[in-house]
């Protein structure tokens, strides 16, 4: 659709195409949860990359993190709390 | 030939407190015993659970970060397993990266825009 426009990819701010893997190994990790909880709703469901801008590679990065966040209970599977 | 691992563990806090550190220092030795070369232990403290772990709301987490031989790995995840007072545990490898990652007491700069803002319109 607007294959023209750059992505520009939220974890390492450079455009897409300039996304390299160590700037987001480094920091998206599922111990950084302050970096992750920007990524997830408040119900606590991971943030769709059309909403966030993030590129490929940092998304997937992003979702394995964020799910391995989740078994060891430093983020919620879902957050009822929120109305 | 070792690789680089990570290890996370969530020790129940309801233990007698001696019991904790204990735990926690047990499992460093352990590593050693298996010949792993520990390069790294994170200790976070207790810390609220984001659900239930075995009706425990709590728990005391601490990430090691070691060098080891392939097969130790089964014997150190055996030994979590069995380990009533490991509510949870984590073994990865992963890529020790060059300067070990000392405690970011601040946080690498954020990028600009927040993603929350951009949910409040449609939520």
């Amino acid at each position: 659709m607007n294959r023209g426009r750059l992505k520009v990819c939220h974890i390492c701010e450079g455009n897409a195409r300039a996304c390299r893997f160590e700037a987001h190994r480094l920091e998206v990790d599922y111990k950084n949860d302050r970096l992750l909880r920007r990524f997830v709703t408040e119900r606590g469901k991971i943030v769709p990359r059309r909403m966030t801008g993030t590129c490929a590679k940092g998304q997937r990065a992003l979702v394995r993190a964020i799910k391995r966040a989740r078994y060891l209970a430093l983020m919620p599977y879902v957050n009822d709390a929120v109305r | 030939m070792s690789r680089e691992y990570e290890m996370a563990l969530i020790v129940d806090t309801q233990r007698p407190n001696k019991e904790v550190d204990e735990t926690v220092t047990r499992y460093e030795t352990l590593l050693g015993e298996q010949g792993a070369e520990v390069v790294n232990v994170d200790r976070w403290g207790t810390r609220k659970l984001a659900y239930e772990i075995r009706k425990r709301q709590q728990g005391d987490y601490t990430f090691f970060q070691f060098r080891a031989d392939p097969s130790a790995i089964a014997d150190v995840d055996r030994a979590c397993r069995l380990d009533e007072a490991v509510l949870r545990h984590l073994l990865l490898q992963i890529e020790i990266p060059a300067a070990v990652a000392e405690d970011d007491a601040e946080e690498s700069p954020e990028t600009g825009s927040d993603i929350s803002e951009e949910e409040e319109d449609e939520a």
